[in-house]
């Protein structure tokens, strides 16, 4: 078995494909010695191969998806370079904050670049001159507003089918209000079937359409990286009647994912969009 | 030399009720007119024929010749319809289109050998394009548009006279075929001449003097000079389609599976001409009297059936008729497809039918005044908006270079999120301004604000004032809150996050 230096086959294990996507050392494989023992090393490394748990680095590059740079340096070293492409990405929602600015810069991002993008908003949140403010093309984004979560995930279904959009951002956090307090006595909406959710997970694949689930803690078991938003502080500039709010600073950690990449968190800074033009 | 094709669709009424039920083909059937006693079979299928039914007799003697015959009284709009669709199926062959007569269309077939081959090919593609909207045609190309329809008529499926063989053609037939009036038929009798050879063989010199223009015209048809032009008529805006019903239907599954194949006719039409569908209106029949209209609202042109049919369900959930349906018509807009040069080295995109397929399922399910494209209106009230149509302009040629428009800056803007409506709050205020709040699931004391900044606008219609404040709780959120000026109350716009 002939193998380059650097170019040897290496365990597909989540380690070993982090290790590849960051440019680290490849695991490297001996040649055997003619000694006893060669043929079965042999055989062992045929099965291997075979069975596709070991993979040469071209194999695993191939595998790994693309990634569209969300621009916020920090969080795309996180990711590994971006949001990956064809994947679900999860935005999990913390009881503190949900990174709305994170998913408009990502918007934004892929907007400017000329790529169109969905935002399903269950949640009806959606602010269009926020997301001007933040750079995003509104021409290049489509917004859906669903009156409930099965109807949120009939619409992505068929945009991430229609494979015309480059990121499909499902917002199913709930509101505040209208009160989410005194929804005791309302009827809770229906979980979303794991089924729903697989279905989504290959649209994206299908498609390579990224798709960011705001919200949705359930998608857990299809998403290939789990996002947590914290808030960590909010800047106010000035003192008295003069004071102005300056922007806020969010912690995100990488909390779980399918891509091989070491967990970690990372601090971002938002600025306040009134410091540009977005009036009260 | 020109060449008019023909198509020629006979009784019509009788295939206007065959396209909406194509499944009596098989029965012996009659279409009659005129109510109570005065009511009289109009046309006839083949079996019905063969059972000794025929047009004229009073509908009584053919249910007496004919007991299995299944009679129909067939709407005028559903007969329009099957006129129409004649002429789309000419249409579907050549762009120049003329309506002779109901249920006969004539084409100008000069310079189409290369899509439809010789004549015969052109006559092919009528009766071809004519089977597909479920028409049952003759077809025939001649060098007249009065030979081809002679030709069309008088022929078993498709003819073709070719140049300089019309007066042979025409020499056996009677005068009557030629459309001559039954005065100057008796006339021509009384002097012998019984076809249109006879007539032809006679000396051009002394017609005009002894039989008049109708003469001169007549004597120049048998002799094939049939040099009237073809008057095309312009692309329709409208389609429409319909059906009804046996009975009364007050179930949305038993309107839909009627709609259905009205749909999938319209589609065809609009096929004809290379066009999709840019709007729908249902016009629901209700029992006894009365009919319900619902305009149906298109985010983009499409020609998805299915797509077409989710969107009238969900028109028809939101606004139910109210009473039983009898009947319904289904009137749709014709618009060009959205026609998208692909690019080969730049980003990959989609095909413009695919992307208006999916908005027209997305608007099927979610509502069609809630899916588009967010347009900020021109205003100074932060939330407002309105949704405008999903019209993507092209990707730029290269990759990765921002569009036209305002590239992203590089940092992140701290967005609002928004709550609609916006919650109303209670305020404690203090003698700097406010101190605690109390919103829905959200309260707290209030720990640093910003504000106030004044809004006052709309002063000439409805006007708003107001003052904002961003505002950060105890718990570190921070909050845009704001305190209607002329009522005092307060209310929380969104949450900073």
């Amino acid at each position: 078995m002939e193998e380059d230096e650097g170019q040897g086959p290496v365990a597909a294990g989540s380690s070993a494909s982090a290790s590849l996507r960051l440019h680290a050392h490849a695991l490297r494989v001996e040649r055997p010695s003619a000694a006893a023992g060669s043929g079965n090393l042999g055989r062992l490394l045929e099965d291997l191969r075979r069975t596709r748990a070991l993979v040469s680095p071209q194999e695993l590059a191939h595998r790994l998806p693309a990634t569209a740079p969300t621009g916020l340096e920090p969080l795309d070293r996180l990711l590994g370079g971006g949001l990956p492409e064809g994947r679900v990405v999860e935005l999990a929602a913390g009881r503190e904050a949900l990174a709305t600015a994170l998913g408009l810069r990502i918007l934004a991002r892929l907007t400017s670049e000329g790529r169109t993008a969905a935002i399903v908003d269950r949640a009806d949140a959606f602010d269009p001159r926020g997301a001007a403010q933040a750079g995003a093309e509104l021409k290049r984004t489509l917004w859906c507003r669903p009156t409930s979560a099965r109807e949120a995930i009939r619409a992505a279904d068929v945009l991430l089918a229609s494979g015309a959009f480059s990121l499909v951002i499902l917002d199913l956090a709930q509101g505040h209000g209208a009160g989410a307090g005194a929804a005791q006595g309302k009827k809770r909406e229906p979980e979303i079937s794991q089924g729903a959710w697989l279905r989504l997970a290959r649209d994206a694949e299908a498609s390579r359409s990224s798709l960011l689930v705001v919200g949705g803690s359930v998608a857990a078991g299809v998403s290939s990286a789990s996002l947590k938003a914290s808030r960590s502080k909010a800047r106010f500039l000035g003192h008295g009647p003069g004071r102005i709010f300056d922007g806020l600073d969010l912690e995100i950690a990488l909390e779980r994912n399918r891509l091989g990449l070491p967990p970690g968190r990372v601090q971002l800074s938002f600025r306040s969009p009134s410091h540009f033009g977005g009036a009260p | 030399m020109s060449r008019i094709g023909c198509l020629f669709v006979p009784d019509l009424p009788l295939q206007a009720l065959s396209r909406v039920e194509p499944e009596l083909a098989d029965h012996p059937l009659a279409v009659a007119e005129g109510e109570g006693a005065r009511a009289r079979v109009r046309c006839v299928s083949l079996q019905a024929h063969t059972q000794g039914v025929r047009p004229g007799i009073s509908v009584g003697d053919a249910l007496s010749l004919s007991p299995g015959l299944i009679l129909r009284w067939v709407p005028q709009e559903l007969i329009e319809a099957a006129r129409e669709a004649v002429l789309d199926a000419a249409s579907n062959v050549s762009p120049r289109v003329e309506e002779l007569r109901p249920g006969v269309a004539l084409i100008d077939a000069s310079g189409l050998q290369k899509l439809h081959g010789d004549d015969r090919g052109v006559a092919a593609a009528l009766a071809a394009s004519a089977a597909k909207l479920g028409l049952d045609g003759r077809a025939a190309v001649a060098s007249g548009k009065k030979i081809a329809e002679i030709a069309a008529k008088r022929g078993s499926g498709l003819e073709v006279i070719p140049p300089g063989e019309e007066r042979a053609f025409l020499a056996p037939l009677p005068l009557a075929a030629l459309g001559a009036s039954s005065a100057l038929e008796e006339t021509l009798h009384r002097w012998g001449i019984g076809s249109a050879g006879e007539l032809a063989a006679l000396p051009a010199s002394g017609i005009g003097s002894r039989l008049g223009a109708e003469g001169v015209a007549l004597h120049g048809l048998a002799s094939g000079v049939d040099p009237e032009p073809l008057w095309p008529r312009g692309l329709p805006e409208t389609f429409e389609e319909g059906a009804d019903f046996d009975y009364e239907l007050a179930a949305i599954e038993g309107l839909l599976f009627v709609l259905r194949p009205a749909l999938e006719r319209l589609v065809d039409r609009l096929d004809c001409y290379g066009m999709s569908c840019s709007g729908l209106e249902l016009r629901l029949l209700l029992d006894p009297a009365g009919e319900a209209i619902l305009p149906v609202e298109l985010a983009a042109p499409t020609r998805e059936v299915a797509s077409l049919l989710s969107l009238c369900r969900s028109v028809i959930e939101r606004r139910p008729p109210g009473a039983m349906v009898r009947g319904l018509r289904v009137m749709a807009q014709g618009a060009a497809p959205r026609q998208e040069q692909l690019s080969l080295f730049g980003r990959p995109t989609v095909a413009p039918e695919k992307l208006a397929t999916a908005l027209a399922k997305v608007a099927a399910i979610v509502g069609d005044d809630r899916v588009g494209s967010p347009v900020l209106a021109d205003s100074h009230v932060y939330e407002s908006f309105t949704l405008g149509r999903f019209d993507p302009p092209p990707p730029p040629a290269s990759d990765g270079v921002p569009c036209a428009g305002e590239a992203a800056p590089g940092y992140g803007v701290a967005a609002l999120r928004l709550f609609r409506p916006p919650l109303p709050a209670e305020v404690r205020q203090g003698r700097d301004g406010p101190q605690a709040l109390r919103a829905g699931s959200v309260a707290g004391w209030i720990v640093t604000f910003a504000g106030p900044w004044r809004l006052d606008v709309g002063w000439h219609g409805e006007p708003i004032c107001r003052d904002a404040f961003d505002v950060e709780l105890s718990d570190g959120a921070v909050y845009r809150l704001v305190q209607d000026a002329r009522s005092g109350r307060w209310s929380l716009l969104g949450r900073y996050d």
